[in-house]
C-alpha cells in the first residue's frame, strides 16, 4: 500500500505542510483512523420513525446501514451480505421487513442478524444461523444525542456523550427550540461537491477573516438593491448577506472557542442586532408563545438568547442552530468533497418558521475558493507551510474552552492538534 | 372552390382541439427560443425582465419536487433574489464567476400543455453545455415547465422550473440561470 507518513512532521502548533491537503496517502490515514474509529454523524431519527426504516449512509469508506430494529432501538452495519459480499440495498433510504439480499437470498433481520437461508439443508452440517459471522458486520458503536444519530465503525472510544462534551450545547439548543421538544428533518439530503480537501469548509465556517474578501462582491450588490427598493422585506438571505459586512472589529467581538475532540464555534451576530433587530413577524410571535407555554418566559429567553453561528462538530459537521440546518462534509477524495446539507422543522412551532433556504450565492464564492485553495497550496516546493499563527500566543481559556477573538486562527490550531492524535495513533 | 372548401373543413377539427387561448403555439415558441438566447449571450437583465413582479425561477434538488420550503433547491429564487444574482455578476470581486461561465442552449419538444384564465402552461425539453475556464464543460439536461402569463399585450413568466435529469446529483455550484 501506500508508504508510511510521519504525520507528525505535517503539523506544528501554528502552520500545517500542505500535504495534508494534497497528498493521497495522507487521505488514506485520515479515513481508516479519523473517519472510521470516532463518532460520524449518521442521520436523524427522525429519518426512520418506524421498525423497518433504515438510512444508508457513507461513513469514510464504508456505506453504512443505520435501521429501526422491531424493538425501537437503532442497529448500523455494512451494507454487505455476509454470504458473498453483495450490496444489500442501493437506495438512500427505505423500509424492509427483512433485508434479503438480491443475488441468493440471505436473509437478514433489522436488527442485521440472519434469519433465513434458500435450501438451508445445502450447507455443511456445522452451519449455524446464529454464528454471528454470518450476521451483517456490525459498526463498533451507535448512539443517539437528543435524535441525532452517530455511528463510530471501528476501534474504542470514549461514550457519544463525552465525546461531543460542551458542543453538545449546541445541539441541545437546537432541539430545546422546538416548542414542542423535538425536530423533525424537512424534506430530503441536497448534496453538492466541491473540488477540494474535506477540511476546507470546516476551516471556512469558523474562519471570520474572510467574509470581507470572498463575500466583497455580495454586500454592495445588496445594499445598493436594498436602497434601490425602499421599504421592501428583507429575504433570509439579502439578511445573510449584510451579515457579512460587520466591521472586522464586529468580527472579532464575536470570538471563537476551541474544545476538546477538534470540536469549535464562533459567537453568533443575532442577538445584539449586529444584523437587525429580533423578528416581530406573526409567525415568529406565534413561535415564541408556543415557546414560552412550553418552557415559562425565563427558559424560553435563555434558549433563544443562546446566540450562535455555525459549530464544528469534529471532524466532519457543521451546525447552524440559527437557521436549524446541519451540513455533512463526506471526503470521497482528497481534493473532492461531497457536502450534504439536512434542514429541520421544529415540533409545534407554525409551518412559516420553516424555509429552507436555496443554494446560495454565498456559499458559492466560498467553493470558488476552496477549488482555489485546493489548486494553490501545492504549488510550491516540497517545503510549503499553510500559515495558522493569527491568533496564536493571544488565546484564552474559559470554563475548558480554548478562546479567541473572532479573527483568530485558533479553530484551525485545535482541529489540527485533535487531527494530529487521531492520525498519529497507530 | 370545392379545394378551398375540403381545406376548410380539414383545418376544423385542429381549430376545435387547440386550447381556448389567445396564444399561438408560434408566439410561444418564439418567446422561449428568445428567452435561452438571453441566457446564453449573457443579457440576464433583459432575461430578467421576461418575468413577472411575482416571477420565479426554480431548479429542484429532487425529481418531481412537490414544494421548494422543505428541502433546499439548487436555485429558488424570486425577483428580488434573481435580481441581486445577477447585478453581482458585474462586480469584480465576483470569486465564484470570474471567469464567467458561457452557456449553450438547445430547447426543443416544446408543447402547449394547457391554456386558461390568461395563463399558459408550457413545457418543453432543454439541454445546457456550460463551460467555464478551470472547471471544464458540463452538461444539464432535462424538463422546463412555464408558467406563462399575458401581460399588457406580451407574455412573461410567472414561473420557469428547470428538472435536471440529475437533480440530486451533487453538483459543483451552478451559478447562472439556466
Amino acid at each position: 500500500m501506500t508508504a508510511a507518513v510521519d504525520v507528525r512532521a505535517l503539523v506544528r502548533p501554528d502552520r500545517v505542510h500542505h500535504r495534508v491537503y494534497t497528498d493521497p496517502a495522507v487521505f488514506e490515514l485520515e479515513i481508516k483512523r479519523l473517519f472510521e474509529r470516532t463518532w460520524i454523524y449518521a442521520g436523524h431519527e427522525s429519518e426512520l420513525p418506524k421498525p423497518g426504516d433504515y438510512i444508508r449512509r457513507p461513513v469514510g469508506r464504508r456505506d453504512i446501514i443505520v435501521a429501526r430494529t422491531d424493538s425501537g432501538g437503532l442497529a448500523a452495519f455494512g451494507n454487505r451480505c455476509a454470504h458473498r459480499g453483495v450490496a444489500l440495498v442501493g437506495v438512500a433510504r427505505g423500509h424492509v421487513r427483512n433485508f434479503e439480499c438480491p443475488y441468493h437470498g440471505w436473509a437478514y433481520g433489522r436488527d442485521g442478524k440472519l434469519v433465513g437461508v434458500p435450501l438451508a439443508g445445502g450447507y455443511p452440517p456445522d452451519f449455524d444461523l446464529e454464528d454471528r459471522r454470518w450476521s451483517l458486520a456490525a459498526v463498533a458503536a451507535v448512539a443517539s444525542y437528543r435524535g441525532f444519530i452517530f455511528v463510530r465503525v471501528a476501534g474504542e472510544g470514549p461514550p457519544l456523550a463525552t465525546y461531543l462534551g460542551p458542543v453538545a450545547d449546541a445541539l441541545d439548543n437546537m432541539v430545546d427550540r422546538a416548542p414542542g421538544g423535538r425536530l423533525i428533518q424537512a424534506g430530503g439530503r441536497f448534496r453538492q461537491v466541491y473540488n477540494g480537501n474535506w477540511k476546507l469548509i470546516l476551516e471556512n465556517s469558523l474562519d471570520l477573516l474572510h467574509p470581507p474578501y470572498v463575500h466583497r462582491s455580495s454586500y454592495p450588490t445588496a445594499a445598493a438593491w436594498e436602497a434601490d427598493n425602499p421599504g421592501k422585506p428583507v429575504d433570509q438571505l439579502v439578511q445573510q448577506i449584510k451579515a457579512n459586512n460587520i466591521s472586522m472589529r464586529q468580527w472579532d467581538e464575536l470570538g471563537v472557542f476551541g474544545l476538546p475532540f477538534g470540536h469549535a464555534y464562533m459567537g453568533g451576530f443575532y442577538k445584539d442586532s449586529k444584523i437587525g433587530a429580533e423578528r416581530t413577524d406573526a409567525p415568529y410571535l406565534a413561535y415564541k408563545a408556543a415557546l414560552i407555554a412550553r418552557h415559562g418566559s425565563a427558559k424560553a429567553e435563555a434558549i433563544l438568547a443562546l446566540d450562535r453561528f455555525n459549530t464544528v462538530i469534529y471532524p466532519n459537521v457543521v451546525l447552524n442552530v440559527h437557521f436549524l440546518q446541519l451540513r455533512f462534509a463526506h471526503p470521497v477524495a482528497v481534493d473532492r468533497t461531497v457536502l450534504e446539507t439536512y434542514c429541520f422543522k421544529m415540533e409545534g412551532a407554525p409551518e412559516a418558521m420553516h424555509r429552507a433556504s436555496p443554494s446560495s450565492m454565498i456559499a458559492q464564492d466560498d467553493h470558488a475558493v476552496f477549488a482555489q485553495t485546493q489548486r494553490g497550496v501545492a504549488n510550491v516546493g516540497a517545503d510549503g507551510w499553510v500559515d495558522f499563527s493569527r491568533g496564536a500566543g493571544a488565546e484564552g481559556a474559559d470554563a475548558g474552552r480554548r478562546k479567541g477573538i473572532g479573527t483568530s486562527e485558533l479553530p484551525f490550531r485545535n482541529q489540527f492538534q485533535a487531527w494530529l492524535g487521531y492520525l498519529a495513533a497507530e | 372552390m370545392a379545394r378551398k372548401a375540403t381545406i376548410k373543413q380539414k383545418s376544423k377539427p385542429v381549430k376545435a382541439k387547440a386550447p381556448a387561448t389567445a396564444v399561438s403555439r408560434g408566439e410561444v415558441e418564439d418567446f422561449i427560443l428568445a428567452e435561452a438566447e438571453l441566457l446564453d449571450q449573457g443579457h440576464f437583465t433583459d432575461w430578467l425582465a421576461l418575468f413577472t413582479a411575482d416571477g420565479v425561477y426554480w431548479m429542484p434538488s429532487e425529481p418531481g419536487q412537490a414544494d421548494p420550503m422543505n428541502t433546499a433547491s439548487i436555485f429558488y429564487e424570486d425577483r428580488d433574489i434573481l435580481e441581486i444574482r445577477i447585478r453581482r455578476m458585474s462586480h469584480p470581486a465576483n470569486v465564484a464567476q470570474s471567469p464567467f461561465p458561457r452557456t449553450s442552449h438547445v430547447v426543443g419538444a416544446i408543447r402547449i400543455e394547457a391554456a386558461k384564465n390568461g395563463t399558459v402552461e408550457v413545457t418543453a425539453r432543454q439541454h445546457v453545455v456550460e463551460y467555464r475556464e478551470g472547471d471544464g464543460q458540463r452538461l444539464f439536461a432535462g424538463r422546463c415547465r412555464y408558467t406563462l402569463e399575458r401581460v399588457r399585450g406580451r407574455l412573461k413568466i410567472k414561473q420557469k422550473r428547470f428538472d435536471l435529469v440529475n437533480a440530486d446529483a451533487p453538483h459543483t455550484f451552478i451559478t447562472v440561470p439556466m
